[in-house]
């Protein structure tokens, strides 16, 4: 990016001097100190990232989106840049290396836009610590001013070493794209290509358009016969559709119903259903574990805790909030082993987690997620010898916890708010020999799903506003089910499934409508899956 | 108002800026760090030459990095000059053979004519510390 001395820009200071200086030549088009104002810190422009194509063939700017995207201009990876349209997506046919701050990595995948001189390069690895640049999403208009920080020549160097910026005017606008004229000795010159066009709105920048092409009026190299300092840009302002979607690819945790199954590796995997946007992700994506026994979890708002037995019969956590990354995985503090069931419920900041014990019995922590920890210890509820256990936590912040018994039969107590349990009592109908069991609660209303001895699915609800368990299970369908979890949405519980045949199925109880809906497996192919969980964001 | 969008690409390409405004020596591609230098100032890497244009037989490049590579096309060369603590890996071409030499920072080391071999051209440039 050409400036009137790129020499002395090399000093931080005196690049500061020389944007107040340019800014100062500009007080008709630039907001009084949107411009002046955050040019003297070091990383102001820190999202801008440059960008090396192949061995040394060719180099561009571009601008952090994401933590895994870059924005830059299709043609730096065109064959002939002049035809930027051409770009197939995919993996870059030259290895492309992106540098962005102190941190350089390869881009993995190049998504082009279909008509405009832009693409979404994915990072292999995400670029964490620099705050990506948003979308404007108001139009330029003619007069306006936008800096633009750059990689490219200057007025003497080829390839500097620091981004250089310059403040361009708005001179026209189209629906594609807006010209541009260099102010203060400014030029968009080669290896700019690509460089955000930004707005400076009350110190914050957002990304206007994306610099394509230039006459280079003053850039090293070009002829003092050409003194034109025109650019053309393409815009960005309208394309927050398309950059968003491409950006949701790559975000780990995703919104919505989150479901993990134990796979026929004993390995975790992972898909989730945004029932907003009424869609299944489509794949189960591979959640690095070791070898998992049992699997339950549990949404906190919008942060999904998920916990584990290991083959080592220890268990373990891990959180993942919407729109971040999953931790890694945690030991619940405790020292539990031998484990061989799990359950977790909410009760606002609270989880409260059961095990049942390498002695048949329920054991209890819980961990205060406001405060960061867990209670360290397993409290041993009861000697029992149970074979599986659910619970839920209804709106009055009691926690209910039921299990399948030796005996085949249902039984539920309550973890009352002073951590008290009540005794243990048997669930109404009758129900022997079950031989799996999930419960989410409504409001006050908990639903208590099993599957029954024939296979089949049975329902049932306890409403703790009336104190009264419904009489009798109701049996909404005929199957042979291997294993069932179940997460409330509002009004609306998900029932997930393991079939006779080993997959993946799910159907909902909608309240709001007043009926089941009917089964539909859930996409993205798993088989062999030995166990499941589903918790859903809030 | 012209909207710029016939404007040329501004991607940069490595080639060497203003190549064609040089005479006395082909610039081709480089990384940016070897520059074509003033002699009557300091410079990295001096290049004698017998080639048409060069009045002092004498081409002076700067070098402003530990690394750096530059092609060029400089032919009829007879000896290659570092300074400035720069160690300089020269690819040459001679009877349409390439081969590589390796002078040391603050080395001087005859070429082609300059130790009685054919005539020699300088092709490649690449700094080596």
């Amino acid at each position: 990016m050409l400036r009137n001395s790129s020499f002395r820009c090399r000093r931080a200071g005196a690049l500061a001097a020389a944007a107040a200086a340019a800014v100062g030549t500009l007080t008709t088009f630039a907001p009084a100190g949107a411009v002046s104002g955050d040019a003297a810190a070091d990383d102001t422009y820190a999202f801008t990232a440059r960008l090396v194509i192949g061995d040394n063939l060719r180099a561009c700017t571009g601008s952090l989106v994401d933590r895994y995207w870059v924005l830059t201009a299709a043609s730096c990876f065109a064959d002939d840049p002049a035809q930027p349209q051409a770009l197939a997506g995919g993996a870059p046919k030259w290895r492309t290396t992106v540098t962005v701050g102190s941190k350089s990595v390869e881009v993995a995948e190049l998504a082009p836009h279909a008509d405009r001189d832009l693409v979404m390069a994915r990072l292999a690895t995400a670029v964490d610590g620099i705050a990506p640049l948003p979308l404007a999403t108001a139009a330029p208009a003619a007069g306006q001013s936008l800096r633009v920080p750059g990689f490219g020549r200057t007025k003497d160097e080829w390839i500097p070493n620091k981004p250089h910026t310059g403040v361009f005017s708005i001179g026209t606008v189209s629906p594609a794209g807006i010209g541009t004229t260099g102010t203060g000795g400014s030029s968009v010159c080669k290896g700019d290509t690509g460089a955000p066009a930004i707005r400076e709105v009350n110190g914050r920048a957002e990304l206007v358009a994306v610099a394509s092409r230039s006459w280079q009026g003053g850039c090293l190299g070009v002829p003092a016969s050409e003194t034109r300092t025109g650019a053309y840009s393409s815009r960005v302002d309208d394309l927050g559709d398309w950059v968003h979607v491409l950006r949701s690819r790559t975000v780990e945790v995703k919104p919505g119903l989150h479901v993990q199954a134990i796979g026929s590796d004993s390995r975790l995997w992972e898909t989730v259903a945004d029932y907003k946007a009424g869609s299944w992700l489509g794949s189960w994506s591979p959640v690095p574990s070791g070898a998992i026994t049992a699997v339950d979890s549990v949404a906190i708002g919008d942060t999904v805790h998920v916990f584990v037995i290991g083959s080592d019969g220890r268990v373990y956590t891990r959180d993942g909030k919407v729109g971040g990354n999953w931790t890694p995985w945690g030991e619940v503090p405790g020292g539990a082993a031998g484990a061989k069931g799990i359950t977790a419920a909410a009760r606002g900041n609270t989880v409260s987690l059961q095990i049942i014990g390498s002695d048949g019995s329920l054991h209890s922590t819980r961990a205060d997620y406001a405060a960061g920890r867990w209670v360290g210890s397993w409290e041993r509820v009861e000697t029992n010898n149970l074979k599986a256990v659910t619970s839920a936590a209804t709106a009055d912040g009691v926690v209910h916890v039921f299990v399948i018994n030796e005996d085949g039969h249902v039984y539920t107590r309550d973890n009352k708010l002073d951590g008290s349990w009540t005794r243990w009592g048997d669930i109404p109908g009758g129900a022997a020999d079950v031989k799996g069991i999930t419960a989410a609660a409504r409001g006050n209303i908990v639903d208590l799903q099993i599957i029954g001895s024939d296979g089949s699915l049975y329902s049932t609800n306890g409403n703790f506003d009336a104190g009264r368990w419904d009489p009798a299970w109701t049996k909404i369908s005929e199957n042979k089910l291997k294993a069932i979890t179940s997460s409330a949405e509002g009004n609306v519980v998900h029932v997930v499934v393991i079939n006779e045949d080993d997959k993946v199925y799910n159907r909902d109880a909608d309240y709001n409508a007043g009926r089941w809906t009917p089964w539909g497996e859930v996409p993205g192919g798993a088989a062999g899956v030995k166990a499941i969980t589903a918790a859903t964001t809030g | 108002m012209a909207d710029n969008s016939t404007a040329p690409s501004a991607v940069e390409d490595f080639s060497y800026p203003g190549a064609d405004t040089v005479s006395r020596v082909k610039l081709l591609r480089g990384d940016g760090r070897i520059r074509l230098g003033d002699c009557a100032e300091p410079s990295q890497i001096q290049i004698w030459t017998r080639a048409p244009g060069n009045p002092d037989n004498k081409i002076c490049f700067t070098v402003a990095a530990a690394t750096g590579s530059l092609s060029l096309q400089l032919a009829d060369v007879f000896a290659v000059q570092t300074a400035d603590g720069r160690a300089v890996r020269v690819g040459l071409t001679a009877d349409g053979a390439t081969q590589t030499l390796d002078v040391a920072k603050d080395g001087f080391k005859g070429v082609g004519e300059g130790i009685g071999a054919s005539p020699t051209a300088v092709v490649e440039l690449t700094v080596t510390g």
